[in-house]
């Protein structure tokens, strides 16, 4: 049975590709890992109760909350697990389709939703308007109308095909 | 930004865990079990929870077990919300599932979570409560299987460090037709005022368990009686809604007044839905 | 080559979509200390005894402040409020003690060891109650308090913090005039700003002297002062820098956590301490919007012309005023809505309760101003039988008017509300409601707004321009990127001016005090109109100065010279010309002498012939100009259920000019989608003993996707202020400004009854329908 005690340790980390050696309690959060040992600041603490989704980061490509996860279930794993974090995107349509349809303003939520939608992609690509919605219902803007955004996915995704689910 | 320590267990056995609970409470450490980490997270970071370790049970295979085996369908207790939504295969249980908290929250949340955890709505448990579910549990004093419904009466009644491993229904339930809805104050992504799930039997009759009303999930035999017999489906609704309980939840997401109308109203919709009028 | 008029993406914007934008938290330095808030659990209680010394012993632990290590009263308006409370707490949140430790665990971990025992004083839940007689008083002292910025009239032995009033005409002429009267009781609750990044300030006090303030800040320059006028220091002392802003919407204009954090770092030797709010702290301990209750009378003749307007707001500005008698006093600048009314009566009450304390929110007092007059504007059009866009027409304010304030209107200082409502009422056309389904209707509503900046009348922006040796360009301006694009709006005004790409001007993102020009504060709207003046004004001062080096070098006048795509040239033959690099550092002969030198571009501006309203009339002029708009909905709205949801949204503003034409619908939508919240679902709630019950975003709802309307329609109408940047007028906060109301037109539509209280939740109409059925 794997075990942590209390107290700070080093552990290994992979994130954005690469292994990073990161100090840490068992009670940290990935957030604060990110942030606060690694230097990735670009997933935000927006509530870090779960509500607002600025922390979003891909883990084995799927987006999870970042401020609700132990760093340690993470770290030290036989393969892998992988963490992505907004940082570790480089030139993904899913960037320039923010900046054309202007998806962000004050840009603090800008990086959970940014990691949402590129892990829709990812995980579903045909994703009809109805799932597209319930989605990006995880993450709060206070900045925009949510159309920017959801022009914004509908580029990344390319315009609904086929009917919307019957459920 | 969790302000306490603890430490962290990641047992591979349901014994282990057990065991590993027991040790830890008998020193003293207040151990609680950890799997999607929505209640455990933020309630230690609000300290409305100390614990002094924690123990993730995700890495117990039997705790994600998912299929078919001896005419039942089996579930695993750490299975997340959102693997019971894409499994799809028992989509009264999808359809609850998928309208608890958001999208990405529902890849954290698991099913062992929702129905023992503190927040008190347990949306999961409403499609076990109306199908002859069974529940598996180890604790103490060892392995158990128990009916959901002796075991469940809003709360699941477990022994101190007794652990939730899986639950199962008959293979067939999962074809039975059902309906399940949520009403909120407003939005789509909130607590309940009422949830609502529905199975009709296979002599037409159509049970219901509702969240929301009461601190703790509800279902009722008068209530459902009273849903039987003739009458539009908006009469039935009215004349089943007098079996609710006498006081309702009352708090920032409504009135108790209101939530009997929505209790009302969804219960109308539920019967209309499942017997087409 | 034009860059006004186009929709240039923000300059931060890759930084923005990489995460590689920092915000205040992004870059904490090693050895930065943290202190956490210890907050009142009471809404109203006597300070008994706070025992700081369990937390003292906890391990990481620095130092433990209370209300006894700060001896001093906090206040925009009125210095009511201490930072750490003293003898009496006066609302849930607020700060009792401040403990500082090595790491946030530490601290927050001590924090909960703080004992309060304090006994529980009578609370004051309501602004209702707080006017009552014999209320019990939140500040008995009130009368002591020192009026840090007048106007401010309080009334002692009350809870009243401030009386502001408009008289103007004869109200009982106007009754007299009157065939018609109606009236209305209006209330807003209070509501919370929710910027997705939370507040938060460092402050290092290094022994030279000098205070580094890192803050969210959207007025460092306030910051600065007051930090400077608190602790007796030289303003020159104290450096506010201000990184890029997560969303502010007012709540970062108050000054709250700078204080704490000067305090906590002062109490452990100057070192580097920050303080950042969780999610909870800053929605309980930092300030809100404020709530209304609002009573309107309107008198109209027969045919629809109103005479008289009799106006009571009592604002809940919860504990402490901060800035809400300035936002009474624009509240009662524009009572009437953009409408003419000669005889006029309004008092304003900023109201003490034992909620948390308010300050500025997008649209200062606006939203529900605007609400509570076009309710009621539809309850005269309904008792007229008049169509309610007839209505408003025909009362509609025009050049050569007055306002409440007796300000005469031109139509570059009004623009032009005429076209908007009829923009809108086109655009919106159909039945005020229609069946859709057996109990499914679709319900339009329409509502106007106006606003000006009411803004001190000595509000200051400055701007700074320097050149690279390549000839591009350095722009600094005082205004805070809060998400609006000011600054870029900026660069795209000294490009035009300049005759050169946006591309070729270099902003900067952060502030500092210390180097960057005073900008007055980033609240208003008014980043555009008066940063934008100063940079214009530096862009001339640069182009004199290049014109008189060029004009060495080509031997001719400088009025003979042009300037632009980074030559000067002669303007008779533009075959003859030098590079801006040739001429910005200093021209250089063949020879190697130089004459000239490095030219720097200096532009400042200052509001004019504003004036301060007079205290019994409420005479004055309160801001440069107006923005007008109409905006209007539709709902489909289930009348089994009660469950509505907005559908369609639109707005027609007279936006002047739009510089960045997409940056200013995002902005105008952006502010559509929170009306729309506003009206529907925001409300800050207190249980019966003054407990914040929705300190979170799980319980205090914001819009989410799927939620905004299937559509936006964003129309813009441009009548240019003449006195404006190529005439673009205020449009940051007015996206939101009519939408509760016209979301509670469409509603009362649909419902049949009229909707008076915000947030109009389906619960709230099965309630009027139970009792207008109670009532039958």
């Amino acid at each position: 049975m794997q075990s942590t005690n209390t107290g700070r340790a080093e552990h290994l980390l992979t994130v954005n590709g690469e292994q990073r050696r990161v100090s840490l309690r068992p009670a940290d959060t990935l957030l604060s890992t990110l942030r606060d040992e690694l230097g990735l600041t670009g997933a935000k603490p927006g509530c870090e109760n779960g509500d607002c989704g600025a922390c979003t980061v891909l883990v084995d490509g799927v987006p999870m909350k970042s401020c609700l996860l132990l760093t340690t279930e993470f770290v030290d794993q036989d393969p892998p697990r992988s963490v992505e974090t907004v940082e570790g995107l480089d030139g993904a349509d899913v960037q320039r389709q923010f900046l054309q349809h202007w998806a962000f303003q004050c840009g603090y939520c800008t990086s959970g939703f940014l990691m949402l939608v590129e892990g829709l992609r990812r995980q579903q690509p045909e994703a009809n308007r109805d799932e597209r919605v319930d989605w990006l219902r995880s993450n709060i803007c206070r900045c925009t109308s949510y159309a920017e955004l959801i022009h914004a996915v509908e580029a990344v995704l390319g315009h609904e095909r086929g009917a919307p689910r019957s459920s | 930004m969790i302000p306490t320590d603890f430490s962290y267990w990641r047992p591979e056995t349901a014994e282990e865990a057990v065991a590993v609970h027991q040790q830890l409470a008998d020193d003293g450490q207040h151990p609680v079990y950890y799997a999607g980490g929505t209640e455990v997270v933020t309630r230690t970071r609000l300290g409305q929870l100390t614990p002094g370790a924690v123990i993730d049970v995700k890495a117990i295979p039997e705790a994600r077990r998912l299929g078919r085996d001896g005419g039942r369908w089996h579930v695993g207790a750490a299975l997340s919300l959102a693997d019971l939504i894409h499994d799809g295969s028992w989509p009264l249980l999808a359809r609850v599932a998928e309208r608890v908290a958001d999208h990405t929250t529902r890849s954290h949340i698991t099913l062992g979570g929702n129905l023992a955890g503190t927040i008190a709505y347990r949306e999961a448990a409403l499609p076990f409560w109306l199908a002859d579910a069974d529940v598996a549990t180890v604790g103490p004093h060892g392995r158990r299987t128990a009916r959901f419904h002796d075991r469940f009466d809003g709360t699941l009644a477990l022994d101190p460090g007794e652990l939730v491993v899986s639950l199962s229904v008959p293979d067939g339930v999962r074809q039975q037709p059902s309906y399940a809805q949520k009403a909120t104050r407003l939005d789509y992504v909130d607590y309940p005022l009422v949830t609502i799930a529905a199975l009709r039997g296979a002599e037409g009759q159509v049970h219901v368990a509702l969240s929301g009303l009461k601190p703790e999930p509800f279902r009722s035999a008068a209530l459902d009686a009273a849903l039987i017999g003739s009458g539009s489906s908006a009469d039935r609704a009215e004349r089943a809604a007098r079996h609710l309980p006498v006081t309702l939840v009352q708090d920032l997401h409504g009135t108790g007044d209101y939530r009997r109308f929505v209790a009302q109203t969804v219960l109308a919709d539920a019967l209309t839905a499942l017997e087409g009028h | 080559m034009h860059a006004v008029g186009q929709s240039v993406a923000r300059k931060e914007a890759p930084n923005k979509v990489t995460g590689r934008a920092r915000y205040n938290g992004d870059a904490t330095p090693v050895g930065t200390l943290t202190a956490v808030i210890v907050p009142s659990r009471h809404a109203h209680a006597r300070l008994r005894q706070v025992d700081v010394a369990p937390a003292r012993r906890m391990p990481g632990v620095v130092a433990v402040l209370t209300g006894q290590d700060a001896d001093l009263l906090c206040g925009e308006v009125l210095e009511d409020r201490p930072p750490l409370a003293r003898g009496t707490v006066r609302y849930h949140g607020e700060p009792v003690a401040l403990v500082i430790a090595h790491g946030e665990a530490e601290a927050r971990a001590a924090a909960r060891r703080v004992a309060i025992d304090c006994a529980p004083l009578p609370l004051v839940a309501s602004v209702e109650a707080a006017v009552a007689p014999d209320a019990p008083l939140i500040h008995p002292e009130l009368g002591a308090y020192k009026r840090a910025q007048p106007p401010v009239v309080p009334k002692p032995r009350t809870n009243i913090a401030d009386h502001a009033k408009i008289r103007r005409g004869d109200p009982a002429e106007g009754w007299a005039a009157s065939d018609v009267t109606v009236s209305g009781h209006y209330t807003v609750p209070q509501v919370d700003h929710a910027a997705m990044e939370t507040r938060s300030a460092r402050v290092e006090i290094l022994h030279d002297g000098r205070v580094i303030v890192q803050s969210t800040t959207q007025a460092p320059f306030e910051v600065q002062k007051l930090l400077a006028q608190s602790f007796h220091l030289q303003q020159g002392q104290v450096i506010v820098d201000v990184p890029l802003v997560g969303g502010a919407f007012g709540g970062k204009a108050a000054v709250q956590l700078e204080v704490l954090a000067y305090l906590a770092s002062r109490a452990v030797n100057g070192r580097p301490v920050q303080l950042v709010n969780s999610r909870e702290e800053d929605m309980a301990t930092s300030p809100v919007g404020m709530g209304l209750v609002a009573d309107v009378k309107l008198g109209a003749t027969r045919d629809g012309l109103l005479q008289v307007a009799e106006l009571t707001f009592l604002l809940d500005t919860g504990a402490y005023t901060d800035s809400t008698p300035r936002v009474a006093r624009a509240i009662c600048s524009e009572c009437t809505g953009p409408y003419r009314v000669e005889n006029v009566r309004c008092d304003a009450y900023t109201v003490y309760t034992n909620h948390t304390y308010a300050t500025a929110f997008r649209g200062f007092g606006h939203f529900p101003l605007t609400f509570a007059i076009e309710r009621t504007m539809d309850r005269l059009a309904a008792t007229l039988g008049m169509d309610p866009v007839e209505l408003r027409r025909k009362n509609l304010i025009g050049p050569g008017d007055r306002t409440p304030t007796r300000m005469m209107l031109t139509r570059s200082t009004l623009g032009d509300p005429r076209t908007c409502l009829d923009r809108a009422a086109a655009l919106l056309a159909g039945p005020p409601v229609q069946p859709t389904g057996p109990h499914t209707v679709r319900a339009r509503g329409l509502a106007l707004f106006w606003k000006t900046s009411s803004s001190p009348p000595n509000a200051i922006s400055g701007a700074l321009v320097s050149f690279n040796q390549d000839g591009s360009v350095n722009l600094s301006t005082g205004t805070v990127e809060v998400g609006a694009g000011t600054k870029t709006t900026s660069a795209q005004i000294l490009a035009e001016q300049l005759g050169i790409d946006v591309d070729q001007v270099h902003i900067h993102t952060h502030i500092n005090t210390k180097v960057d020009p005073e900008h007055w504060k980033t609240v208003a709207s008014m980043s555009t109109f008066m940063a934008g003046r100063a940079v214009m004004e530096a862009a001339e001062d640069a182009k004199a100065q290049l014109k008189s080096v060029a004009a060495i070098a080509l031997k001719c006048a400088p009025g003979d010279l042009s300037v632009g795509q980074g030559r000067v040239f002669l303007t008779a033959d533009p075959n003859v010309s030098v590079t801006v690099s040739d001429v910005a550092h200093g021209y250089s002969y063949p020879g190697g002498d130089a004459v000239g030198g490095q030219i720097i571009g200096r532009g400042s501006y200052i509001m004019r012939h504003l004036t301060l309203l007079d205290e019994e009339t409420g005479e004055g002029h309160p801001g440069p100009s107006f923005t007008v708009g109409a905006q209007g909905v539709e709902i489909d709205l289930d009348t089994r259920t009660w469950q509505y949801r907005v559908v369609r949204a639109l707005t027609v503003v007279d936006a002047g000019r739009a510089i960045n034409p997409a940056g200013a619908r995002a902005m105008l939508q952006g502010g559509m989608c929170m009306g729309i919240g506003l009206a529907t679902r925001e409300g800050v709630l207190y249980d019966r003993d003054g407990q914040r019950l929705n300190n979170q975003l799980r319980t205090y709802k914001v819009m989410r996707a799927g939620e905004q309307p299937d559509a936006y329609v964003v129309e813009l109408v441009e009548t240019p202020q003449i006195d404006a940047p190529f005439g673009a007028r205020a449009l940051g906060e007015h996206g939101l400004l009519a939408m509760p109301a016209a979301v509670a037109a469409a509603v009362s539509h649909a419902i049949g009854r009229p909707v008076d209280h915000l947030p109009i939740t389906p619960e709230s109409l099965w309630q009027l329908s139970r009792s207008a059925e109670a009532a039958r």
